[in-house]
């Protein structure tokens, strides 16, 4: 169910009018859950039996983990319910490359090499299933008891909870990814009067103008970033193409992840912020720690430190990178491509590393300026590898870049480019502004920037697309 | 702020759509992209005024027959990356019954576009739409703003740097050549692939409740294939489908515009006609319609 249709809308104000009901207050976990199963199965009926079997492995592995004393047992439930987690993962996810990659008979019907390569992708498997691993490392890990200890309590509610941390409808496909320390003890009765509307209705308004005003839009412009079509186009055409598709993928993910911050509040839920103007950083590793902020702590927290970080030696500290960015790179899609985009960035964060000035020095602006436009260029060419899985075609591209400066350019698509990617560059320079001066724009303007973006949704909206992260 | 914002909204809304009610102004808008000039094609069809004598159905393919060419009054409801089965769907859906409806043939086994479809049938919007024009596809202020003048400037801009890289120059000809035989490459793997057991009578089955649906209103039904490379004309692909058709609709019963098998047409890609080739079968087209009295 995608998050631009009149189906998720209906979904969403039924839910919303039941859960605030007084007489239902009691069933309000149930009904998020049953919203959830709904909008899950929606698209892919059979498929929430798995969602339902990764709820029970994590429910149960979880329970016992924190039902438990001996550190021993513990710690077999936790490799236990990690490894069930990566089992569903890289069967369902990884099967496919897996036949290919292996060179098995893919074509007739009957043998392994066609039941993997025919296995049905689950919406938002990555995403559930880095949410349950949170969970199983964090009941193991969590020692003291603070705010945001999950508690021990009869099998039933931790299965009903659990079922609502990895269900939760919002954030069920797409992300952000919630740890279970951040979303368990928000796991309570919710009151009409609590409903932060404000909030809500920025994050949904900018959600939805990022997702169908900029990023639709952008869709049908970088259609032509596609093997052949992109042979005869010229540089300037051809990069301001790949700029937009820069820029259609941010508005597209963080738009998405702005409706799901805004639905998730309307339910009085705040799920973590997941980007944070990513396209001002000044250094790739400034960068991860603005794009997907979910996945990139996920990542952080449950793997990078766990191999080591940066405690054991400079050495180390370079093949952790590497390996944290492959599957990370990994992560997005079954394809070796996107290994290889995370290599990229993996080499990208290594360089910028070794040549990282031992001591802060304060640097000019300018620099900074430049530094942006270079992390900025870094990173657009990457996505080159998200829009044309096949490598040869990216050659093929870089290589049109070079030979096409001579031919003429197709000014009516660069000057629609240009003009659905403003908003995404007045995004940014808004925040540079609340930087320097203290707010993005004066408060008293805010109902006019947003009844703008609320025109712009009713007269101005592209073609639906499926969000760009739902395929991973 | 939030009812001040929605409030602000609605007063923008309220004024543009007064701004388009200015004919000259609307005709500054040019559409974005093809799938855009797809969904503005199925908004304007049950507004056009009045309604057209004929409308072709198909492809990108017979999207090139220009309306001016058939010197008559049709209105093109062929659709780039689509088959005839939208323009089919729009026409049933709509109250207007053409007196002929031409069907091109080639991408019989391209399914309806369900996003069109539900972008031009969107209930309450699609009733609002006579009445506030900003809620058509074509009037989106990008189409002004950036088609109008971002275009110009881009166009400036690129003039005033031109010091900084060659002069363009026309697309060499071995460049043209490459990339027309990858594309024609393309085309032809493409075209080698049988379609699946039952796929073709499936289509045909449906195409035949639409033909007798038009029918059965007086519509006349013209089959149009489009012509082709002669490389890819024989493949397995668009022979089996040619021949399931002619079967299904036999020209001793249906009125068939095919191409001359003597002339050779010239593509751009292999599959779509130049301007001049595809003005050339309008021609033939209006002939053949002449001949056969269904021209007014």
């Amino acid at each position: 169910m995608l998050f631009n249709s009149f189906a998720f809308v209906l979904l969403v104000l039924i839910t919303f009018c039941l859960f605030y009901a007084p007489r239902l207050r009691a069933l309000q976990t149930y009904l998020l859950i049953a919203a959830s199963l709904a909008f899950y199965a929606y698209g892919q009926p059979m498929l929430v039996f798995l969602l339902l079997f990764s709820i029970l492995i994590n429910a149960t592995s979880s329970y016992f983990i924190l039902n438990r004393s001996s550190l021993a047992i513990k710690r077999l439930w936790a490799i236990l319910g990690v490894g069930m987690n990566l089992a569903v993962l890289l069967f369902y996810k990884y099967g496919p490359l897996a036949a290919v990659t292996f060179g098995m008979n893919t074509k007739d019907e009957g043998s392994l090499g066609h039941f993997l390569f025919t296995l049905p992708l689950p919406i938002g498997i990555s995403f559930f299933t880095f949410q349950g691993i949170s969970l199983v490392v964090d009941v193991f890990r969590q020692k003291e008891d603070g705010p945001q200890t999950i508690r021990h309590q009869s099998v039933w509610h931790h299965f009903v909870d659990t079922a609502l941390f990895k269900g939760f409808f919002p954030q069920l496909i797409a992300g952000p990814i919630m740890k279970a320390h951040d979303f368990y003890p928000q796991i309570k009765p919710k009151y009409f009067r609590e409903i932060r509307w404000d909030a809500a209705f920025q994050a949904l308004v900018s959600g939805y103008f990022l997702k169908m005003v900029v990023a639709d839009n952008l869709k049908d412009l970088t259609y032509w970033i596609a093997y052949p079509y992109f042979l005869h186009l010229s540089t300037f055409t051809l990069l301001t193409m790949l700029f937009g598709f820069s820029m259609q993928i941010f508005a597209d993910f963080a738009g998405y992840s702005l409706i799901a911050i805004g639905t998730a509040r309307l339910f009085g839920y705040e799920l973590m912020q997941n980007f944070n103007f990513p396209y001002i950083s000044q250094s790739l590793s400034e960068f991860w720690q603005r794009w997907h902020i979910s996945l990139s702590s996920w990542l952080r927290d449950y793997l990078y430190i766990p191999l080591g970080g940066n405690r054991k030696g400079n050495l180390r500290t370079y093949l952790n990178l590497m390996i944290v960015m492959t599957l990370g790179g990994l992560w997005h899609g079954a394809a070796w491509s996107y290994a290889v985009w995370g290599v990229y960035h993996g080499c990208g964060l290594a360089v910028e590393r070794f040549f990282r000035p031992k001591k802060k020095t304060a640097q000019p602006e300018r620099f900074s300026i430049l530094r942006m436009l270079l992390v900025f260029s870094f990173v657009t060419l990457g996505w080159l590898l998200f829009k044309l899985p096949n490598f040869t075609h990216v050659i093929a591209f870089v290589q049109a870049c070079f030979a096409n400066v001579s031919q003429v350019s197709d000014t009516r698509l660069i000057a629609f480019i240009l003009f659905y990617s403003a908003p995404v560059i007045g995004y940014h320079l808004a925040h540079l502004r609340k930087q320097r001066l203290g707010e993005a724009i004066p408060a008293h303007w805010a109902p006019f920037a947003y009844g703008t973006c609320l025109f712009a949704l009713l007269v101005n909206s592209g073609s639906p697309g499926a969000f760009i992260y739902f395929q991973f | 702020m939030i009812i001040r914002s929605i409030l602000f909204a609605g007063v923008l809304f309220l004024l543009y759509n007064l701004v388009l009610l200015a004919p000259p102004l609307r005709e500054r808008f040019i559409t974005q992209s093809q799938w855009q000039d797809n969904m503005a094609k199925a908004q304007e069809y049950p507004l056009a005024k009045p309604s057209k004598q004929g409308v072709i159905v198909g492809s990108s393919l017979a999207e090139r027959l220009s309306t001016t060419s058939l010197q008559t009054d049709f209105y093109n409801l062929s659709m780039s990356g689509e088959g005839p089965f939208t323009g089919l769907e729009i026409i049933r859906r709509n109250a207007i019954r053409p007196g002929v409806v031409l069907i091109e043939t080639n991408l019989l086994l391209r399914e309806e576009n369900t996003d069109v479809l539900g972008s031009a049938f969107c209930p309450v919007i699609s009733q609002l739409r006579p009445v506030a024009p900003g809620l058509l596809e074509r009037y989106h202020p990008a189409n002004f703003i950036a088609g109008k003048v971002g275009e110009k400037l881009v166009h400036w801009s690129l003039d005033a740097t031109q010091w900084l890289c060659p002069k363009p120059k026309p697309k060499a000809t071995e460049d043209a050549e490459s990339v027309f035989e990858k594309v024609l490459a393309i085309h032809k793997a493409e075209y080698e692939i049988l379609p699946k057991p039952g796929q073709i009578e499936q289509q045909i089955k449906k195409l035949k409740a639409f033909v007798a649906d038009l029918e059965a209103r007086g519509t006349r039904c013209v089959f149009v294939e489009m012509p082709i490379d002669n490389s890819l004309t024989e493949l397995p692909q668009p022979a089996a489908v040619r021949n399931s058709l002619r079967e299904a609709f036999p020209q001793t019963k249906y009125l068939w515009v095919n191409p001359d098998g003597h002339h050779r047409y010239a593509t751009v890609d292999g599959v779509h006609l130049p301007g001049s080739e595809a003005d050339a079968y309008a021609e033939r087209i209006r002939t053949e319609l002449g001949q056969h009295g269904l021209l007014k």
